[in-house]
């Protein structure tokens, strides 16, 4: 699975600890995450998507080996 | 979402509690320095050792369980992780290493060494331990 994580980060001029902070989990989570190295359970998906105001799909993309 | 029904989330110890942790094993070290020199029957030394194990794995079990400064969903997976791996370690552990203690005592003619569950533990603790920590490097 990809995601835009960064990319909607920089459009609101967020940092990842003050994303962090939003919702609830530390820094490195949301690093990993970026990095494609964890994947966030449904309910931190749909945190970070109302902190960007938008859908979990918009996202969190599935790719075909997924 | 019904706000019951809540994953699992292990009770751990409070971060100051590594503290503790750490300094039980450098404690437990201590009487180590002195053991082999002191007047103590043998039997004596025995039950010393067996305490200064039990205080190590105790004090390993304080610092694997105690949570770190910021705890979220992904060092729970971490350490779910670590916790199996650690399992899987200890099962091939009790497997192989009676085998090689064995091969070793009868190859060199020594004592062969009962192998303990004190030693199990301590192993798995320490992998757990490393594993954890490793991971958590690497994110």
């Amino acid at each position: 699975m990809k995601n835009l994580l960064k990319i909607e980060r920089t459009k609101l001029n967020l940092t990842q600890k003050v994303l962090a902070e939003k919702v609830g989990v530390s820094r490195q989570t949301i690093n990993s995450i970026e990095t494609e190295r964890y994947v966030p359970s449904t309910v931190l998906a749909l945190k970070i998507s109302e902190v960007f105001q938008t859908t979990v799909n918009e996202i969190f993309i599935l790719e075909k080996e997924d | 979402m019904d706000s019951t029904k809540r994953k699992f989330e292990p009770k751990l110890f409070p971060p100051v509690f590594k503290i503790i942790g750490v300094i039980l094993i450098i404690l437990a070290f201590l009487p180590l320095t002195f053991i082999n020199s002191s007047d103590l029957m043998d039997d004596k030394k025995e039950l010393m050792l067996i305490l200064i194990f039990n205080a190590i794995i105790l004090g390993l079990l304080i610092l694997a369980w105690s949570k770190d400064k910021v705890e979220d969903e992904m060092t729970i997976s971490l350490r779910l992780k670590a916790m199996s791996l650690a399992f899987i370690f200890g099962v091939l552990y009790t497997v192989f290493m009676p085998l090689l203690e064995y091969s070793f005592a009868t190859l060199y003619d020594e004592t062969l060494v009962v192998f303990s569950s004190q030693q199990l533990i301590l192993t798995m603790l320490i992998f757990y331990l490393i594993i954890y920590y490793l991971q958590k490097l690497r994110r």
